[in-house]
């Protein structure tokens, strides 16, 4: 019986087989760790205070992240901060009072006890868990923060504060 | 001269890889461009709750308990103010340091203050612990990165409830 042999294979150029494997394995890396498409509404010219002692914050879909810097005085001559946050996937500046058409509108207060007691007007479900962060930038007075504390209280949401982490405690 | 081995017939095996590797590539570079990676991040966890006086008040339970209060006042150092003056805004956060009251005494730097609030965690039974209570008060211009090192000396000192009052 006449054997069948496979022809002699020659391969011309490089084995790319290696390369393959080892970009397969980046692309399942990047694709597990990267965040792509979640946006926070984080102001990223904000530059954050160092800690060392700061913790990662697994669940961030019962947050709402306020950019806090230092604004203009109002009408009255009062430092206000200057505050936005990414509303209903928008970014809007939330004051924390404003006179509109003759009445007193608490625009940061009123977004936040929707946030956490819900709104049936416009579909809000309650939400207990619902948690403020904020990102003051490091030069950020406190006669500025101040205002927003008072109103997270008002509101009874609790707040986490934003941070670069820092390896070593301040000297 | 003739290259013999150019005009030997080429045998490939299997499917060509070179459009799936231009493929691969692009979405390689695709994610480690687009990709966020903002693992620098933390965050100082507030478990303060709300102290129910004042603003957001509440109705206290029936077997309430105040909590023990350590307030620390924090300053500005006013010598580092004086060397601040005419700096520009990113120089003068750089300049700007703090001082921290606690029970009448002033701590200067962060080491000090750490070591003092952990000798008062220290020094408080065990039970009591968990009723305890920071109270940062800080002056209206003290700047945000100050407040966070207090914060800090005080979470490391082992203290969880750690409230901010009304600036003066």
């Amino acid at each position: 019986m006449r054997r069948f042999t496979m022809p002699p294979m020659k391969e011309g150029g490089v084995n790319v087989t290696p390369l393959i494997d080892i970009i397969m394995c980046m692309i399942v890396f990047f694709m597990l760790v990267a965040k792509i498409g979640i946006d926070t509404g984080a102001d990223k010219s904000i530059v954050l205070p160092p800690s060392f002692i700061g913790s990662d914050i697994k669940d961030m879909g019962n947050t709402l992240t306020l950019n806090v810097t230092q604004g203009p005085a109002d009408q009255s001559g009062q430092p206000q901060p200057f505050i936005t946050a990414l509303v209903k996937g928008q970014e809007k500046q939330l004051r924390i009072h404003a006179d509109v058409n003759g009445t007193q509108e608490f625009e940061l207060f009123n977004v936040l006890k929707a946030a956490r007691d819900g709104d049936p007007s416009a579909g809000l479900p309650p939400n207990p868990d619902f948690k403020v962060i904020i990102r003051a930038d490091e030069g950020t007075e406190y006669e500025y923060l101040q205002p927003v504390l008072a109103e997270c209280g008002r509101a009874h949401v609790p707040y986490d504060f934003a941070t670069i982490r820092s390896e070593a405690p301040p000297q | 001269m003739k290259l013999r081995g150019a005009k030997q017939v080429h045998y490939d095996s299997g499917p060509n890889m070179i459009p799936l590797v231009d493929v691969v590539m692009v979405i390689l570079i695709f994610l480690m461009l687009a990709g966020n990676f903002g693992q620098n991040e933390r965050y100082l966890v507030n478990n303060a709750g709300f102290i129910p006086q004042g603003i957001g008040q509440q109705k206290l339970p029936p077997n309430y308990i105040p909590p023990t209060q350590v307030r620390i006042l924090v300053d500005l150092d006013p010598a580092s103010v004086q060397e601040a003056e005419g700096m520009s805004e990113a120089d003068r956060v750089k300049t700007l340091r703090y001082q921290a009251t606690v029970y009448g005494t002033i701590y200067h730097d962060y080491s000090d203050l750490h070591f003092r609030l952990q000798q008062i965690f220290a020094a408080t039974p065990a039970k009591d612990r968990a009723n305890m209570q920071v109270i940062i008060s800080p002056g209206l211009k003290v700047i945000h990165k100050h407040l966070i090192d207090v914060y800090d000396a005080a979470l490391d000192a082992g203290f969880t409830k750690i409230a901010f009052a009304a600036g003066h």
